[in-house]
């Protein structure tokens, strides 16, 4: 198998803090590539690493086959960091032409690929004006155009859809996977599960700067995900509190709050475990809003892993 | 060198400069204001007049004598240059109140004429009692100059006089005196004892600074000087930290063009906004305020000129990367450059002449490397040097302007370096 990435042991410390503690990971060429994690986990170290701003204090990485501080590498990597890194001042034709001058691309070129990925994303209308009169939204998907520009073989995109609203989120999705199809190949840093879930071919949860399982999302929920998950809606938050240390004080289940009125239990089988929760709720004189079972996510593998919740 | 990206870098930072208002003001505005300001307020339209003293009188002379105080007063009124009086005199009436008026600031000299002053003039020497306002100790010497002058110039014909008078008295009196000596060679020897020297004052200005047009543009220069100064100290200091601010520096240094065409692009971008301001700087000081430089495309030398604004741009840019090291934001940067800038615009030798300054100054403006480019300019086009008078200084200029350079890009490659691995 041909990979776009291969990092080997890689160790980063900032400060006598390890922000990569042995990290090691293979993307394949072709596959969108989710690295998941909390806020801090280490995702954009790896990131810099992989897009060779920084230097590993340990390790070795191999990215297209040499080493990303090549400059010749670099111009096949394109990267979307978290701050967009678009000058206010400049229209988003300007802010475009400049990154696309940077990568060598011909105006000509450049003008014909804003097009199309500008009517992807559904910003053509907004590139004559200003930066500083986008919205947050608008600048994130003209970032994402900018880092698509010199038509990269790796497309690295760090928490690319972090503020978006669900409709845009889905045309960021869309591209994601336009990106797959035409074969290239894409790293994607989210704190999402589900945006990791649904684009993901292959998924490293990051915790605390280590990759504490990687695989497929479906490899790592049937693996480490419990059977299934029962959610409960509470009519009040206190009511919430009061049946999460009942299920979890007198049943020894793993409960988890995950809104404030909102409970997530992990359980081997729900058709005993429904009724025991609705009788328990009727004699605590606690009202049920809504009681669903659903199927583990990769939330559920990361509670399972770190008894912490992936999404604040 | 990927010369696309250099010049994605230019446009760039040309565009963005030029549609950010604080930055215009201090590009743009800022050394047109200074410009306006010489030629209106500093040079005044009247510049170059006849300075009119403002002398306060105590006469306390009561002389019955040819000359004496009256005579003296009415000579200080009477005296014109270029049909303008050389002094505006006050009589008053004690010293007491000469004195405080002079310490307030309304009169620039004062004048005390004691009693018998005239009948000593006349028969032997006069004493006066002279005072200069001395809170500026520029303006005080030329107060000073102006009175002394002046009664230098009184005692020449007071003596002129005399001496005529004695010659009478001798043909007169003394008719053996004809026999060994001739009256003509006994003027020559009295008057040789009243003026032992006569000093002839030539004055000899250069064409270039001998009005007020040329004298406006020295200082034309002395504003696009000061504007390359902190400008460019802005545009070296901030280079870093500002990209940091706006989230490119990241995305840049994941690009194939982190390295020189970083440094070099925006580099060229700074020296163009430069050039650009100097040309409006030229501009309005030759077309609004009417200065007047000597710069003829004829003449190779000229040329020297834009090598010699070149040095200066790279020198202030190359000074301003050095200071990054002490920039956390663009606008600490900001801060330090116009600080830094003005102080060494007024302490160097680029605004004030050097001759102004104070001697410990002095020094500090022969060797700062900015002044000799600033320096190697006028010398061209205000004191038409010829090529062997200006090479050393265009040699000394160029070799330190790469020397700063280097350092400046050293420091800025420690700089990208630190923020990659923060």
């Amino acid at each position: 198998m041909d990979y776009a990435v291969i990092a080997e042991d890689i160790v980063k410390t900032y400060n006598s803090v390890r922000a990569l503690d042995d990290v090691s990971l293979r993307v394949p060429v072709g596959c969108v590539y989710g690295l998941l994690g909390p806020n801090g986990a280490g995702k954009s170290t790896l990131i810099s690493i992989i897009v060779g701003v920084s230097k590993p204090d340990k390790g070795k990485v191999m990215v297209l086959g040499g080493s990303p501080l090549s400059p010749g590498i670099r111009a096949r990597i394109g990267f979307q960091p978290q701050e967009h890194g678009l000058h206010p001042n400049l229209t988003g034709w300007e802010n475009l032409f400049f990154y696309a001058g940077i990568y060598g691309v011909s105006p000509r070129d450049a003008r014909d690929r804003i097009r199309e990925l500008a009517e992807k994303l559904g910003i053509t209308g907004y590139l004559d004006k200003p930066v500083r009169t986008y919205s947050g939204g608008l600048r994130q998907r003209l970032s994402i155009v900018a880092a698509l520009i010199h038509d990269p073989e790796l497309i690295v995109l760090d928490e690319p859809t972090t503020g978006l609203d669900p409709g845009i989120r889905k045309s960021v999705w869309g591209l994601i996977m336009d990106l797959r199809r035409s074969g290239k190949t894409v790293i994607l840093a989210t704190h999402y599960m589900e945006e990791a879930d649904k684009l993901s071919d292959e998924v490293a949860i990051m915790d605390k700067g280590r990759i504490i399982v990687s695989g497929s999302p479906e490899e790592l929920k049937s693996r480490y995900g419990p059977p299934a998950v029962i959610e409960v809606v509470l009519r009040e938050q206190s009511m919430a509190e009061k049946l999460e240390s009942y299920l979890a004080g007198n049943l020894g289940l793993q409960v988890n709050k995950t809104g404030a009125e909102t409970l997530r239990i992990h359980c081997r089988d729900p058709d005993q475990l429904v009724p025991e929760i609705t009788s328990t709720a009727y004699e605590l004189g606690l009202s049920i809003s809504v009681l669903r079972v659903l199927k583990p996510d990769l939330e559920d593998v990361f509670l399972k892993l770190t008894g912490r919740r992936l999404e604040g | 060198m990927n010369w696309r990206a250099v010049k994605a870098f230019i446009v760039r930072d040309v565009k963005t400069m030029f549609r950010d208002k604080a930055a215009l003001f201090w590009v743009v505005a800022w050394p047109i204001i200074w410009i306006l300001m010489t030629a209106y307020v500093f040079v005044p339209p009247g510049a170059g007049h006849v300075i009119t003293l403002s002398v306060g009188v105590v006469n306390n002379d009561h002389s019955v004598a040819p000359f004496n105080g009256t005579y003296l007063v009415d000579l200080m009124n009477n005296t014109m240059i270029n049909g303008k009086h050389l002094f505006n005199v006050e009589m008053i009436n004690d010293s007491v109140r000469l004195k405080e008026l002079l310490l307030k600031g309304r009169l620039d000299a004062g004048i005390i004429i004691p009693d018998g002053f005239g009948v000593n003039a006349t028969y032997g020497t006069g004493r006066l009692i002279v005072l200069i306002r001395a809170d500026n100790p520029s303006t005080k010497q030329i107060y000073e100059g102006i009175i002394t002058g002046f009664l230098q110039g009184v005692s020449r014909r007071l003596s002129s006089v005399k001496i005529n008078v004695s010659l009478a008295y001798i043909s007169k009196y003394m008719p053996t005196a004809n026999a060994t000596m001739s009256l003509d060679r006994i003027k020559q020897y009295l008057i040789g004892i009243a003026f032992p020297i006569n000093a002839s004052v030539e004055e000899v200005v250069p064409e270039s600074v001998g009005s007020r047009p040329a004298i406006i543009g020295w200082y034309t220069l002395g504003a696009i000087g000061m504007m390359f100064l902190y400008t460019g100290l802005l545009i070296g200091s901030a280079m870093i930290v500002r990209e940091k601010e706006l989230g490119t520096l990241k995305r840049l240094l994941a690009s194939p063009s982190s390295g020189p065409e970083l440094l070099i692009g925006k580099t060229l971008g700074g020296i163009i906004v430069l050039v650009v301001s100097a040309l409006i700087a030229l501009f309005v000081g030759i077309g609004v305020a009417g200065a007047r430089i000597y710069w003829s495309p004829l003449n190779p030398v000229d040329w020297l000129v834009p090598v010699f604004m070149l040095a200066a741009a790279i020198m202030s840019i190359g000074m301003g990367l050095v200071l990054s090291l002490a920039s956390r934001t663009s606008k600490g940067a900001s801060s330090l450059s116009t600080a830094l800038g003005l102080l060494f615009t007024f302490t160097a030798g680029i605004w004030f002449p050097k001759e102004w300054l104070p001697g410990w100054m002095r020094i500090f403006a022969e060797n700062f490397p900015f002044t000799w480019a600033i320096d190697g300019i006028r010398d061209i086009v205000v004191y038409q040097y010829g090529l062997p008078d200006i090479l050393p200084l265009f040699v000394k200029s160029v070799v330190a302007a790469i020397a700063i350079f280097v350092a400046g890009a050293t420091i800025y490659r420690i700089q990208i370096r630190r923020y990659a691995e923060k």
